[in-house]
C-alpha cells in the first residue's frame, strides 16, 4: 500500500513491484535513407557516411550508415498517438504509482551502440525498469528510475542498448 | 583519423554550437518528439517555469556522437557513450563540447580509444557533466 504521509518513504511496495516491468515497441516499417538524411541535417551534421552511399562503400561500413544515436530515439518506431496536453508522443510508464505527485527530469543516459544500423533496419525496442531507488537530493527526498533498453532488428540483431536514468523530484520540495 | 595516431592526453577539436528555436524545432521533428517543450516558450514557462523552449537532452549526445563521428572519420564508430544532465540550456545560449583522449587500447582487430567529455554554456554552466564515450577505429591499417 503507498503511504504519502509527510516524512513516509516514497519508496512504497507498490512502487518496488514496477521493478521489472517491461515495454515493448516495434517499427511498422524499414527505418529507410530518408529518415537518416532527416536526422543528420537536423543535427547540421555533413558527415558523407549517412548520405552518400558510394563514399560509405569505401569505408569498413560498406555503405549508408545512421548517426550512432538515431537508434535510442524511439518515438519515431514507437509509433504512439500524440497526448493532447502537451503534445508528447514517446514511452511512458503508463500508471506508474508515485506516492506523491512529482515533475520528471533526465538524470543520465549510457548508449552501448554494438552496430551501426542500416536503412533496411526495422527497429525494435524492449524497456525493462532495473531499478527504483529513493535517494536525498539538495532539497529533499526524491526517487530515481533506470530503465534498460535493448535495440534489436528485424533480424533479431543486438544493436544497441541504453541505461535511461530518470529523476522524479516531488513538487513543491524535491531535490534539486 | 588512424588509430595509431591517437595518443593520451589528445583534445578533441572544441564543438560551439549556437542555440536556436530552428534548430531545437528540426531535432524535435527528426527525432518524432512533438512535445511542447522544445518549441513552445509560453508552455515551458507555464508549465515547466523555464524561461523558454528547451533541449531534449539526448541531443547533446547526438552533438557529442557528431563531434566524435567527424574526429574518427571514416572508419571511426562511437561504441559507448555516457553523459549525466546537470541544466537545461535554451536558445540564444551557446553550447560547447570538449574532451581529451584519457587512453587506448586494443581489443582483438578494434582500437579503442576512451575520451573524456563536458559540455558546457559559455557561461561555463555544466550542462552534461561528466560525459565520456568509446571510439572504436580498425587497430591495424589495411
Amino acid at each position: 500500500m503507498s503511504d504519502a504521509s509527510p516524512g513516509a518513504s516514497l519508496l512504497t511496495d507498490e512502487l518496488r513491484g514496477w521493478i521489472g516491468r517491461e515495454a515493448s515497441y516495434e517499427a511498422p516499417e524499414e527505418l529507410g535513407r530518408a529518415a537518416i538524411r532527416y536526422y543528420a541535417l537536423a543535427l547540421s551534421d555533413d558527415n558523407p557516411l549517412y548520405r552518400d552511399d558510394s563514399h560509405a562503400r569505401s569505408t569498413r561500413f560498406g555503405g549508408v550508415i545512421a548517426p550512432p544515436t538515431l537508434v535510442v530515439e524511439t518515438n519515431q518506431y514507437a509509433d504512439l498517438p500524440l497526448r493532447p496536453e502537451d503534445g508528447y508522443n514517446g514511452h511512458v510508464w503508463e500508471g506508474l504509482p508515485l506516492p506523491v505527485p512529482c515533475t520528471l527530469v533526465r538524470g543520465g543516459n549510457e548508449y552501448e551502440l554494438l552496430r551501426p544500423v542500416r536503412p533496411g533496419d526495422r527497429l525494435l525496442v524492449r524497456w525493462r525498469i532495473e531499478e527504483i531507488s529513493e535517494r536525498r537530493g539538495r532539497a529533499g527526498p526524491l526517487l530515481v528510475l533506470v530503465a534498460r533498453a535493448e535495440y534489436r532488428n528485424q533480424h533479431g540483431e543486438l544493436l544497441a542498448t541504453n541505461l535511461d536514468t530518470t529523476i522524479f523530484l516531488p513538487d513543491g520540495g524535491g531535490g534539486s | 583519423m588512424r588509430f595509431d595516431e591517437v595518443k593520451p592526453g589528445q583534445e578533441l577539436p572544441e564543438l560551439r554550437v549556437a542555440l536556436t528555436h530552428e534548430l531545437l524545432a528540426a531535432y524535435a521533428g527528426a527525432t518524432w518528439d512533438f512535445h511542447r517543450y522544445h518549441y513552445d516558450a509560453d508552455f515551458a514557462r507555464e508549465v515547466a517555469g523555464a524561461p523558454d523552449a528547451f533541449v531534449d537532452g539526448q541531443m547533446l549526445g547526438a552533438l557529442l556522437a557528431r563531434q566524435l563521428m567527424a574526429w574518427s572519420a571514416p572508419e571511426g564508430w562511437v561504441r559507448r557513450l555516457a553523459l549525466r544532465y546537470r541544466s537545461m540550456s535554451f536558445p540564444g545560449e551557446t553550447l560547447v563540447f570538449s574532451g581529451s583522449v584519457r587512453a587506448t587500447r586494443v581489443e582483438g582487430a578494434s582500437g579503442l580509444t576512451e575520451l573524456d567529455l563536458t559540455v558546457t554554456a559559455l557561461d561555463g554552466r555544466d550542462v552534461a557533466v561528466p560525459a565520456s564515450a568509446t571510439v572504436e577505429l580498425p587497430a591495424t591499417v589495411q
